[in-house]
């Protein structure tokens, strides 16, 4: 569950970002729609804990993360968020097994070797357990971002244009991919890109158009 | 998957530059750690083998020369002294003690050398097997003689003529007179283990013998024969002053040889008092002289040098002599093998700042995950300590190598034993150095990684 209220970012002092309030449950995925350049990026990493808000509060699963000191929100973030971004990074040295495993054990949750198997093989990834970051296919390193993402069950999933770089048929999929998993787990699915096709998918929407200056 | 095992794999996901850093680190920790255990080793070997002599007494010549040849038994002797002379010093009141040496001949390589059993205790030997030797043409033999020559109690050989392994047609062998093996020394790790001891006599007489053999043709009569006896000798190319003098005492009075066997069983200066009171020619290679107070040590070497054909030497300041001018050489080296190690340094540096520019995404991946600025940073720390920790293993192993190789090659020219498996204490402290640097050249690219800025590097 996420709720937002009055956010407000500042990068300096002459150029402030006021967001519209967000709410989004595990029953229904949020599109939050706006061209390059209008602060979509900024408020996910402000939902995600990744940005400190200049005001406004953010209340996730009953946590509100803008009071929380940066430790607790590296853990906070760690235990409850998932995040899709738009380029698939890994850690290179490690196998995607390996880097499931990591991800798993930073979040602090309890997930088996067996989890991570299955989640692998729903995404039709376990062929390639064994193979480095670098041997992935772009759809398959989405899948495998996707797999990361969920794995320790968060509250709050967060994807930032997980489509586009793909085409259309991996795009209807990854979408379906992330809402199907996020109502499994419960967790509220909110979904920032310009990606037009995205929009036919999904009903709820927020549009940013443009950054309001409030000074 | 801890950051341990993390960090190992990023370092082996990036294996030339990490390879470099480890070469290096292992050269220099190499050289430093052989420069440690080669100059320690043989410096301890080396005082080791002083212990008891505070002066030499040998023939003019080099002071060096008489005391590798007399107390490390590495060098050829300087010539001969008069035994006369020798005892005369002796008796100086600060005199604890002399031991003679009387070196000439070799079996296999290895020197016999004639001495009594005070040069045994003074060394403080111990018999592996049998007794000590008694008799003339009686030896006991240390463990590296026993161990290469093969020989056993009981054994029996006849001694070659100079100190060298001469091929055999060139050898000559005293084949009249055979030694017999008494006894067998346990290893001391010192040059003895390198010897043949016999008596004094023993080297005497078989000088007596030899010379008599080659003056068979012209009959005992007469001394003019000891003028032949010379030129023969010459003629075999050994021109040892002893030789001559030993040819002499052969005319002069071989009767007294033959019965000095059993009056061998004399304490050892009343002996040789006896033998000079016969033969006042009788010569020695050195004396080993140990004194009673420290007032010998300034007193005695001037009487030497002043009053007597003989020079005296003092190991203690012959040796440090010695070790500073090789000290000099170590220390350059050691400087080189320092300058490797700071530069190997900069390579973990370069190494670990390089690679953290391309994983800059993978530490702001990891913090969204969760993970805290401070476990970035103990997992660059680490790589550069397990780097550290690789490189100061493998630059120990580079170093026993080595020292196995210098012990496997150079062991014919140094009468020592090196240890390979020991550890020097002042290792350790290279371990922490190196640790240390490794940790240093790993600080400021670790103090980067914990301050990423995720979400500025992952908006890019």
């Amino acid at each position: 569950m996420l709720k937002s209220t009055e956010l407000v970012f500042a990068y300096d002092r002459k150029r402030n970002f006021v967001f519209p309030d967000i709410y989004a449950d595990a029953s229904a995925p949020l599109l939050v729609l706006g061209p390059s350049g209008c602060g979509k990026t900024t408020l996910l990493h402000l939902l995600g804990g990744l940005r400190k808000a200049k005001k406004g509060e953010i209340l996730i699963a009953g946590t509100n993360i803008t009071k929380l000191s940066t430790r607790a929100l590296d853990k906070f973030r760690g235990e409850h968020i998932g995040i899709v971004f738009q380029q698939s990074h890994f850690i290179a040295a490690l196998s995607m097994i390996e880097n499931l495993a990591l991800a798993a054990k930073l979040s602090g949750a309890k997930v088996g070797q067996q989890q991570i198997f299955d989640i692998l093989d729903r995404l039709q990834l376990s062929h390639r357990a064994k193979a480095k970051p670098n041997a992935l296919s772009q759809g398959e390193k989405q899948r495998a971002a996707i797999a990361r993402a969920i794995l320790h069950q968060p509250k709050l999933l967060l994807a930032d244009e997980p489509t586009a770089s793909l085409d259309d048929a991996n795009c209807k999929a990854v979408f379906e991919l992330l809402s199907e998993r996020a109502k499994e787990i419960k967790a509220a699915l909110v979904i920032v890109t310009h990606d037009a096709r995205l929009k036919a998918l999904v009903e709820q929407h927020i549009l940013i158009d443009h950054p309001s200056n409030s000074q | 998957m801890n950051a341990l095992q993390l960090s190992w794999r990023n370092i082996w996901h990036r294996p030339l530059g990490s390879l470099l850093s480890l070469l290096l680190l292992a050269l220099g920790v190499g050289i430093i750690s052989l420069l440690l255990l080669l100059s320690t080793q043989l410096e301890e070997r080396f005082q080791r083998d002083i212990k008891g002599v505070d002066m030499v007494m040998g023939a003019k010549g080099s002071p060096l020369q008489l005391i590798l040849s007399s107390v490390y038994q590495i060098d050829a002797p300087t010539g001969n002294i008069p035994l006369k002379e020798a005892l005369r010093i002796c008796k100086h009141r600060t005199v604890a003690e002399g031991i003679p040496l009387a070196y000439g001949d070799s079996y296999q390589g290895f020197r016999l050398v004639g001495t009594d059993e005070r040069y045994v205790k003074a060394y403080a030997m111990e018999l592996e097997s049998g007794q000590l030797n008694e008799s003339d043409f009686e030896v006991c033999i240390g463990a590296t003689v026993a161990k290469r020559s093969g020989l056993k109690l009981g054994d029996t050989f006849f001694s070659a003529h100079g100190l060298i392994n001469a091929p055999e047609e060139l050898a000559h062998t005293h084949e009249e007179q055979a030694y017999t093996v008494k006894g067998i020394f346990k290893s001391s790790g010192s040059a003895l283990d390198h010897l043949i001891l016999t008596n004094v006599a023993s080297i005497w007489r078989i000088h007596e013998t030899h010379d008599h053999d080659h003056g068979d043709g012209h009959g005992h009569d007469e001394h003019e024969h000891s003028e032949a006896t010379q030129d023969q000798n010459h003629d075999h190319g050994h021109s040892h002053d002893h030789h001559d003098h030993s040819h002499d005492h052969a005319h002069g009075g071989h009767d007294h040889s033959h019965e000095a066997a059993p009056k061998a069983r004399l304490a050892p200066m009343a002996y040789y008092e006896q033998v000079i009171a016969d033969e006042p020619d009788k010569e020695i290679t050195a004396m080993l002289v140990r004194f009673k107070s420290k007032l010998g040590i300034v007193q005695v070497p001037r009487i030497v040098n002043q009053q007597t054909s003989m020079q005296a030497a003092l190991p203690a300041i012959e040796m440090n002599r010695l070790f500073d001018r090789l000290g000099l050489g170590i220390n350059v080296l050691r400087g080189v093998a320092i300058a490797i190690i700071l530069i190997s340094a900069i390579s973990v540096f370069i190494s670990l700042y390089r690679s953290l520019k391309e994983r800059a995404y993978e530490m702001a991946l990891m913090r969204v995950m969760g993970a805290s600025p401070t476990q970035l940073f103990t997992l660059v720390l680490f790589e550069g300590l397990i780097l550290s920790a690789i490189g100061f293993l493998l630059g120990i192993v580079l170093s026993r190598f080595g020292l196995w190789l210098l012990t496997k090659w150079g062991s014919d020219d140094l009468p020592y034993s090196l240890s390979i498996f020991s550890w020097h204490p002042q290792e350790t402290w290279l371990l922490f150095a190196t640790l240390f640097i490794g940790i240093l050249a790993a600080l400021i690219p670790a103090v980067q990684a914990s301050r990423t800025d995720i979400a500025n590097k992952l908006a890019q």
